[in-house]
């Protein structure tokens, strides 16, 4: 039988603070995490801003030794995973190893492999530090997650680019929903702001010069962005039985691709996706009272996705609530969609909807109300969390408020 | 074997892999096997590497022992000192 799934420890690093108490008050005030990137990274890129955890120091959180093992990307969700690991009132123990696991987003060691290429190619260096294989494999972050914690059963990353966090969700959810696991640590980490994988994203011609603006009608792309976020799950009667604190259910995922084209987005495999995700929750549409949007900033990907939403909404479209957390956090790639359903069960807790910030005027091609700048009382039960990623890979995570 | 350990390169060379293992100086005897020590093979790693790093020298990988390379203390020491004996001078 299914079992329903609690979302009971939630952990979260990015631009707009370390931990979910910073986190949520920015994130319901519309603050934008974007900065001015140092002149080293930036002094041969056009767009010179992204946003950055700010005053991130590793040897607060890790022992030198640890360090030589940890890419930036696997430290922000270790980082991450504690505070979940914390709320979840969850100790060693506590659940018997086999049954829990990690599935993480896919996270590259950015930081490895450019500094490593810098030397090997740019310096002529032919020595090559012997840990950064192990730190730059995408699923390094989970493993090191499931060594922190004993966790000995289902222990793997996915990989679908900007996507992959919500993939790992729903993989999470599911196993849990289906009693292949008691435990699950779910979400990912991104740490990609070196000059290597910066150029890449400039060369694409996605990077806005000034800042995200979803649905604006002078939007001009995207803002890449760093971070983590992890979610425990369990089955609903275990976290009653413990006494935890449920912060959410997860009720429904689900996933699309599009089979078109590498980079351009599609309305059908989009809508499709959420659709998916309203089925496996048992969910008419008009039961959302909120969508928080993939919503980059790019002008193809924020008019896409608002025929994605008229196809699946319908006449309910205008009352539902559409935000872009992006326009704060930014593009925070293979973590996004972790970091997103940490904004969305903050505006759960305070009972505000988190807005999109730097909204600039209406697009008549994004008529989608997405509350611009300031929050708003959430009155939904359900939401949705969409990430439509580059090669035509969507997912979208169904979430109820408790 | 013994003999190497009165090496002056050798207490740079100890030295390193006490750092990088964690492992305290004293049970770094050269007949002390590696695996008895509970160095992890990551950590043996991680301590060539800096051996090389501190001798600018690329200690050759064991052939046929690639992986856990040296049984003992005492034969990773010889080891890095062989290498440095036939390294021309600079």
């Amino acid at each position: 039988m299914d079992q329903r799934v609690a979302v009971t420890g939630v952990g979260v690093i990015c631009a707009l603070g370390t931990g979910m108490t910073a986190f949520s008050d920015a994130v319901l005030a519309g603050t934008v995490g974007a900065s001015r990137l140092p002149d080293a990274l930036s002094s041969r890129m056009q767009a010179k801003i992204a946003a950055q955890v700010p005053d991130f120091d590793p040897a607060e959180h890790f022992t030198t030794r640890q360090l030589i093992s940890l890419d930036r990307a696997a430290q922000l969700t270790l980082v991450a995973a504690k505070e979940a690991m914390a709320q979840a009132g969850l100790q060693a123990g506590d659940v018997e190893p086999t049954r829990a696991g990690v599935v993480l987003g896919a996270a590259i060691g950015h930081h490895a492999f450019d500094a490593t290429y810098e030397s090997f190619y740019g310096q002529m260096s032919d020595r090559v530090h012997p840990l950064t294989l192990p730190k730059v494999m995408p699923s390094a972050a989970a493993s090191n997650v499931a060594m922190a914690y004993g966790l000995k059963g289902p222990v793997f990353a996915t990989a679908s680019a900007c996507a992959s966090a919500n993939h790992a969700i729903g993989q999470a959810f599911h196993m849990v929903r289906s009693g292949q696991a008691d435990v699950m640590l779910t979400g990912g980490g991104d740490a990609s702001l070196v000059p290597g994988v910066l150029a890449t994203w400039a060369a694409l011609r996605v990077l806005s010069p000034d800042g995200c603006r979803p649905f604006s009608l002078d939007r001009n792309g995207l803002v890449l962005g760093e971070g983590a976020a992890v979610l425990v799950l369990e089955p609903w009667e275990r976290a009653r039985a413990r006494g935890a604190t449920i912060l959410a259910e997860l009720v429904g995922f689900g996933m699309s691709a599009d089979a078109a084209d590498l980079t351009a987005p599609d309305a059908d495999g989009a809508s499709r996706a959420m659709l998916a995700a309203l089925a496996d929750a048992g969910l008419e549409a008009d039961a959302v009272g909120y969508v928080n949007a993939h919503g980059t900033g790019t002008r193809l990907n924020d008019r896409t996705e608002t025929a994605a939403l008229h196809r699946v909404f319908g006449n309910h479209l205008p009352k539902v609530p559409v935000s872009s957390t992006k326009s704060m956090i930014g593009h925070c790639v293979t973590a996004g969609g972790a970091i997103e359903m940490a904004a969305v069960l903050a505006g759960f807790a305070a009972g505000k909807i988190p807005p999109t910030a730097g909204f600039s005027g209406a697009d008549p091609e994004c008529d989608v109300d997405v509350v611009p700048e300031a929050h708003r009382a959430m009155d939904a039960e359900y939401a949705l969390s969409n990430a439509f990623a580059f090669g035509g890979l969507n997912a979208s995570v169904a979430v109820r408020r408790v | 074997m013994d003999d190497n350990f009165t090496d002056p390169r050798a207490r740079d060379i100890l030295a390193i892999v006490a750092k990088e293992t964690g492992v305290d100086p004293a049970a770094l005897t050269p007949n002390a096997k590696i695996a008895d020590l509970g160095i992890a093979s990551i950590d043996m790693v991680q301590s060539i590497f800096e051996i090389e790093s501190k001798f600018n020298v690329e200690l050759p990988v064991m052939a046929d022992q690639s992986g856990g390379e040296f049984e003992t203390v005492g034969a990773l020491v010889s080891h890095v000192l062989a290498t440095l004996d036939k390294q021309p001078a600079v």
